[in-house]
This record gives C-alpha cells, structure tokens and sequence, in this order.
C-alpha cells in the first residue's frame, strides 16, 4: 500500500517537472520556432502557427548581414582576456586570503565583500569618461583590464576550494624548499581544476551577455562590436521592427554557444551557484 | 597557533625563535598584501577612482560637450536639489525600483522554494530538469530581452492571448507601455528562479534529517516541519539569497533598457535614469553623477540595515556569523 503511494508520488512529481520544464524552456522553444518561419508576418496571428517546413532563410540572411566569425572572434578575444586575467588574479588573491596571515587581512576581507555590493552604475560613467580620456573607446582595454582585480565572486571561490586542502600538502613542499609562488604553483594550483572551470565558465557567461559595459565603450565600433551588442543595435535599427524571424535567427546565432556550453559544464556550473552562497 | 616548519627548524638549529618568529610574520605580510595586491589595484583603480570621479562630478556643473576640453565650475548640492525638485523623475524611478526590488525576491523566492521542495524529492532525471528550469536565466539578456519583447508585443501578445485563454484580460499594449514594470518583472522573476532555485537545493541537503524524523514520529505535519525545521536551517542560504537579490535589483537596468526601453518612461529605473540623463548630453554628467550617489547611498543604507538586524534572523546552528 505504502509503495503504490510513493509511486504515485513520483508519477506526479515527474509530471509536474515535465510541465515545469516547459514552461521554462517555452521562450527557447518559441525563438527556434520563429527563426525557421518562413513569413514575418506569422508572428503576428494568434492562435501562434507552426512554420510550415524548416526555413534557413533568415539564418542565411543573418549570416550574410553580420560577419558572423568576425563577432565571434571578437567576443572570444574579450573572454579570453577576461578569463586569463581573472584566472590569474583570483588565484593569487585567493590564496593569499586562504593561506597567509597578516594584520589587516580581516578588514581587506571586509573590503572584498562589500565591493561585490556596489553598484555598477556609479563607477560606470565616470570609467566611461576616463577611457574616453586616454583615447581607448572602441578597444577591448576598457572591458578587460578591470578584471585584473578578479571579482570578489571568483576570489571566494578559489579561497574556500584552497582552505579544503590539508596544509600538510604545502608544508611537505616548503620542507623540500620550495619557495610559496612554487608551492602554490605546483602544489595547490594542480589541485584546483573543478574550481577554475567554474570560474571560466562563468566569465564566458558573463562576458558572452554583457551588454551595459560593451554598449558605452564599443558604441560606433561596428567592426569591434560583440554578438550581443551586434544583436542589440540590429534589433534597434535595421532589421527594422517587423523582421521578426531575422530577428530570432540572430538571437539564436548569439545564444546557441551558451546554451551547449551550459549542457555540456552542467556541474561546474551548479557548484559555483552553491558555492557563492557559503562565504563563511 | 600551530608552528610553521621553518620555526621548528629554527629551533632545531638552537636559533633564537621569537626573533625568528617576528621575521616569519614580517616576511608574511609583505607576501600577504603582494598576493593580494592585484585586488588591491583593481578595486583601487576601477572602484575607489571612479567613484571619487563620480562624487566630484556630482558636485561640479560641466561646461563643454567633450571630454577634451570641459570646464568645471563649483556647483555645491544644486545637482542633488535639482535631482528632487527639477521633476518627479527620480521619485518616480525610487518608487518603481523599490517596488521592482521587492516584488522580484519575493516572486522569486517563493517561487524558487516550491520548485527546491518538489525537486528534493527521489525522481528521476532530476539533474535535467534542473538544467531547464536554470537555462533561461543564463541566456545573453539581449536575446532574452527580444525573446520576451516579442512575446509581450501588443500587435499579437502571445502572454495576453494565452492569459485570456483562463478568463484574464490584459490590454496587448499594456506590457509595453504603462505596464512595462511589470512586464521586466516577470522576465526577471523567469530568468532568476533557476539560480535560486539550485542554491535552495543544495542548502536543503543540510536539512538535519534526524530532526524531521523525530517529528514525523511526533505526527508533525508538512507545514509545521517546513517553518520549523527546515527554513531556520537553511535560513543562512534565505539571507544570502535575499541580500543579493536586492543588491542587484535594485540596480536593474538591462531588464528595463532592452526590454522597454523608451517605450515606457514611467517604468524607468534608478539606473535607468542615470544612464537616460548621461546619454542625452554630456553636460548631464553632473547630474546623472548625483542620481548615481544616491543610488549608492540608499544601497549603502540597505546593507548597512539588514547585516546589523541579519543576527536575529538568521540562525546559524554553529553559532557563527556571516
């Protein structure tokens, strides 16, 4: 009697899930499902209609009106940079709070958790008219040279994953001689590989859907543009309103990347959404 | 304190060890701030510097129209005044930010909860699942943005149709026009639950199950285990998750700009009007400088209020603090 009950249990359970699952995936569906449809009037009759068969043609539009490898090439420029600058800053600043002790590291720890709760808008501007200063509006140097500080998101990470490892790793290591840049290099650094893919993906997110910091710095740069802000300033102006399966192609050309990649680093991301919540 | 191998060998070797001791910590906080020093020029750089830019601006009328060639003249608190007194925008922009702030958490909170629950039960594919309920929250917002522009549009709002198909009327054009506050909230809510949700998750795993268990006997039934075992337990989780959720809401800015945009001016945001006045001419940049620091301010306040009260209602069942 029991069992039967959990059964049950389970059998609605899933269903719930299924229906759940499609709600949320409905937005995803619904822009695949537009991009292949044949008129762009379509759009605009309710009930919605199915394409009728599946149409590239807005795709080879898109793909013809973009250089498509040219903005793939320059957002992968911009997450490269920001990755390997993030990468290197969180795992120094990481280690230094997990493992060094020295006055004033409290109060420095302060600091790094209250600068992940700024607001943007307040250095924006005024960074905007710096760069615009030193003459580097329409380069990468804006977006990726800040990052040099790592993030307080990515610094917690590195710190908790460093804490974990027992200190009698390093100590046999500093024992042998080796100096603490080599410790940490050779010791902890191997050890750090679930956390740092964490880390990338969540700057290719990141960086991928930027859209307030590349829209002030790139603006005009057409040929510096990001898909994003390729996409954005597309949709604003001339695709013109109406285009809407041209329009959905190109959401689609942004989002697919994200979206495989999402799949396929499934567990690093839901350890970094677990983890940023335990800042001990 | 446990000793480092080098003082033990000092020791070993007959050296005095307090002085060798002092070195050691002189030696580790030099070591200690080069480590960190590339958070150090980053905040200092990109954080402090700007915002010291940012409160000077907002201080100062700027004259000319470029970068190269302004002029500053001394202006006192007349930005701030006339941030209140010019026009009601940016009580306007408070008042919807704050209601954007709250409404978003507590949509997404409750709503995230019920899902943790349903999906901490045994099922199977259980991880899939999850990967769809958070996959619309890690889209680039511009392709959400126009995903949802396009579902809300009032020449045929798939959302009103759909609606009207269980007894609800919404006017088509009232998303994207005098509704588009609530319209960014909803896309919000959707791209957000995902997130909240796998942190629910996984702080429900903590949930002492000896306790449960002990109730279950006692005859407890699921609404009293709920409030009384498991939200204290992961209440830590709750607070982080709120906090958070309200820092970045209330600087919610994308949302609004791409999915409104100009469409709507009484949706506007804090951040929205910032970016509006800084757009328009640069000579706004005092003015948008002194709508920003009171942004800040106010988020400043938030925090400041809810970490001083965060100690009554958050329990930690180690006894430890934030």
């Amino acid at each position: 009697m029991k069992k039967k009950n959990s059964r049950a249990r389970v059998v609605a359970a899933v269903a719930i899930a299924v229906v759940l699952s499609l709600i949320f995936c409905f937005p995803l569906v619904w822009m695949v499902m537009q991009s292949f449809q044949t008129d762009s009037q379509a759009i605009f009759e309710l009930p919605p209609k199915l394409p009728e068969r599946m149409d590239f043609s807005s795709y080879k539009f898109v793909f013809g009106y973009w250089n498509v490898l040219q903005l793939y090439i320059n957002t992968l420029t911009i997450v490269i940079g920001v990755g390997a600058l993030t990468l290197m800053a969180s795992i120094l600043v990481g280690y230094g709070f997990a493992r060094i002790e020295a006055p004033g590291k409290k109060l420095m720890f302060s600091i790094l958790l209250a600068s992940s709760m700024l607001p943007a808008v307040v250095t924006l501007i005024p960074s905007y008219a710096i760069w615009a200063r030193l003459g580097l509006l329409g380069t990468y140097v804006p977006l990726i040279i800040p990052s040099i500080g790592g993030g307080a998101f990515n610094i917690f990470l590195v710190r908790m994953f460093i804490m974990g490892i027992p200190r009698s790793l390093d100590e046999s290591a500093e024992m042998d001689g080796a100096s603490r840049l080599k410790t940490l290099l050779l010791v902890i650094v191997p050890q750090l590989g679930p956390v740092l893919a964490t880390i990338m993906l969540f700057t290719f997110i990141g960086v991928w859907g930027d859209y307030v910091a590349p829209s002030l710095y790139l603006w005009g740069y057409t040929n510096k543009y990001t898909l994003s802000i390729m996409l954005a300033s597309s949709f604003k102006s001339e695709f013109g309103v109406m285009d809407w399966p041209k329009v959905m192609a190109g959401c689609m050309i942004v989002s697919l990347p994200v979206i495989v990649v999402i799949f396929a680093f499934q567990n690093a991301f839901v350890r970094g959404i677990v983890t940023s919540g335990i800042k001990d | 304190m446990s000793r480092t191998i080098s003082e033990i060998r000092a020791e070993v070797n007959g050296a005095e060890p307090k002085k060798r001791a002092m070195s050691r910590r002189k030696k580790d906080t030099v070591s200690f701030y080069l480590y960190i020093l590339p958070f150090i020029l980053g905040f200092s750089l990109f954080t402090l510097v700007p915002m010291g830019f940012s409160l000077f601006f907002s201080f100062h009328k700027i004259g000319l129209n470029t970068y190269v060639d302004e002029s500053y003249t001394f202006y006192g608190f007349q930005n701030y005044v006339r941030v209140f007194t010019d026009n009601n925008y940016f009580l306007l922009a408070l008042r919807n930010t704050f209601t954007f702030a709250i409404f978003r958490n507590v949509f997404c909170v409750v709503i995230a909860m019920l899902l943790a629950l349903l999906f901490n039960c045994k099922m199977p594919c259980k991880k899939l699942f999850r990967t769809f309920i958070y996959i619309p929250g890690v889209l680039p917002i511009v392709g959400a943005a126009i995903i949802w522009r396009q579902l809300f549009d009032g020449r045929a709002s798939l959302i009103s149709w759909a609606l009207s198909g269980v007894g609800i009327t919404v006017d088509p054009n009232w998303w994207l026009g005098n509704g588009g506050l609530v319209s960014a909230l909803i896309m919000s809510v959707f791209m957000g639950i995902g997130q909240t949700m796998t942190m629910f998750l996984a702080a429900l795993q903590g949930v002492p199950t000896a306790q449960l268990e002990a109730a279950d006997i006692d005859g407890a039934d699921a609404f009293t285990k709920f409030f009384r075992i498991t939200l204290p337990s992961i209440s830590p989780t709750m607070f982080y998750v709120v906090m958070t959720g309200i820092i970045s809401s209330l600087q919610a800015y994308a949302e609004v700009e791409l999915l409104v945009g100009s469409l709507a001016k009484n949706s506007m945001t804090i951040s929205y009007l910032v970016m509006y006045y800084y757009k328009q001419n640069m000579i706004g940049l005092g003015y948008s400088s002194a709508i920003a620091w009171l942004l800040f301010l106010i988020i400043g306040a938030c925090s400041f209020f809810v970490f001083k009260y965060s100690k009554k209602m958050v329990f930690f069942a180690d006894g430890g603090t934030l």
